[in-house]
């Protein structure tokens, strides 16, 4: 029928336009009777001369920000250097993890083991290294991925630096802070 | 002046690179709008502020980078939306170290509010829209409260047209679910 339509009709529709009218209208409807049960009005109010004193607390607040911005600035650049080193130094810690885990395997279970490598054959060595592999106490040493890992972003710019303190610090605290160091 | 004047008026001080005339236009002709958007996504007076100083503050940090080719509105519409969220999580955070979820916290405030005018209705439609998951929480209040076309939602939320009302028909149908219980 709607393909019927189209070719005797010069006007077009949306694809699926007709397939799920009824669903808007379904939705209409529900709308329509949310409306009537509870309007749409908005019944939210703000404080006497909100807007009209809004400019003002703004240029207040942009001041304060601006303020412990230019507190903070010589710390920014501390801080930021310490996450990055601290970052680093956490990737490299974990690499160090995988090798002594490794190597742990080597020595743990070759012993245990009792290993000698001089009395197998090499397709035997293979048939022994699947065992050890098998080994769930040997699998839980190497399934590094399923180890919890530090997630560091070392890419924390001071940008968001300085908004993670100006939103956490109370300026008062700031003072504080500063006069103790 | 109407909006599209305003818009001109802001495209050419932000041409000329007047960018205090421009924001401070800006901030006269949005921060109603832009309160209105913010407040009935955090609900309570004092939340809402913060967020729309944050929004003007961080509007004022990167007017300079402002794609002249853009539309303003949906610019300024954006940050709002973005900033409103980020509070959200925030809060969302904080209320998990408590005994209390973040909506829970909101729909027991609400009730004594003094910045809210409602009824027991619309208190009750609150507390339905609170029930969302927040994507269609914010698709339900741009549409049933502020009327805002799909196109123009589309653009500020960064979403498909077809996405956006997929999600306004989930809301009103689990709105109507909810609502049914009273």
């Amino acid at each position: 029928m709607e393909e019927k339509e189209h070719i005797n009709n010069t006007f077009k529709t949306p694809e699926n336009y007709f397939s799920n009218f009824n669903n808007e209208i379904q939705i209409r409807i529900i709308e329509e009777q949310l409306k009537d049960k509870f309007g749409n009005k908005n019944p939210f109010s703000v404080p006497k001369d909100y807007f009209q004193n809004f400019s003002v607390e703004l240029t207040k607040e942009a001041k304060r920000k601006t303020r412990v911005i230019q507190m903070l600035k010589p710390y920014i650049s501390i801080a930021a250097g310490i996450i990055i080193v601290f970052g680093i130094w956490q990737i490299i810690l974990s690499n160090i993890d995988k090798v002594n885990a490794v190597a742990e395997i080597n020595d743990t279970t070759i012993i245990e083991n009792n290993i000698n490598f001089d009395n197998i054959e090499f397709d035997d060595l293979n048939e022994n290294i699947d065992d050890y592999l098998a080994d769930e106490d040997i699998i839980a040493v190497m399934d590094f991925e399923e180890e919890p890992e530090l997630e560091i972003d070392v890419n924390v710019d001071e940008d968001e630096i300085s908004e993670y303190l100006i939103d956490y610090t109370d300026e008062a605290d700031f003072e504080e802070i500063l006069a103790s160091l | 002046m109407n909006s599209a004047n305003t818009e001109n008026k802001i495209d050419h001080l932000l041409k000329e690179n007047d960018l205090q005339q421009a924001f401070n236009l800006i901030v006269e002709n949005y921060k109603e709008r832009l309160y209105w958007h913010i407040r009935k996504m955090v609900l309570l007076h004092d939340d809402a502020d913060d967020v729309l100083q944050n929004t003007f503050i961080k509007v004022w940090r990167y007017l300079d980078k402002f794609n002249k080719d853009s539309k303003i509105f949906t610019w300024l519409f954006r940050i709002a939306t973005n900033e409103a969220i980020t509070f959200i999580n925030k809060k969302k955070k904080k209320a998990e170290d408590s005994f209390t979820t973040y909506e829970h916290y909101l729909s027991n405030t609400l009730e004594s509010d003094e910045y809210f005018n409602g009824d027991e209705a619309q208190l009750i439609l609150q507390k339905a829209v609170l029930s969302l998951p927040e994507k269609q929480r914010i698709v339900f209040n741009m549409k049933y409260f502020g009327e805002v076309k799909y196109k123009d939602m589309s653009e500020i939320l960064d979403t498909s047209v077809g996405s956006l009302k997929a999600s306004y028909h989930h809301a009103v149908k689990k709105i109507e679910e909810f609502v049914k219980k009273y």
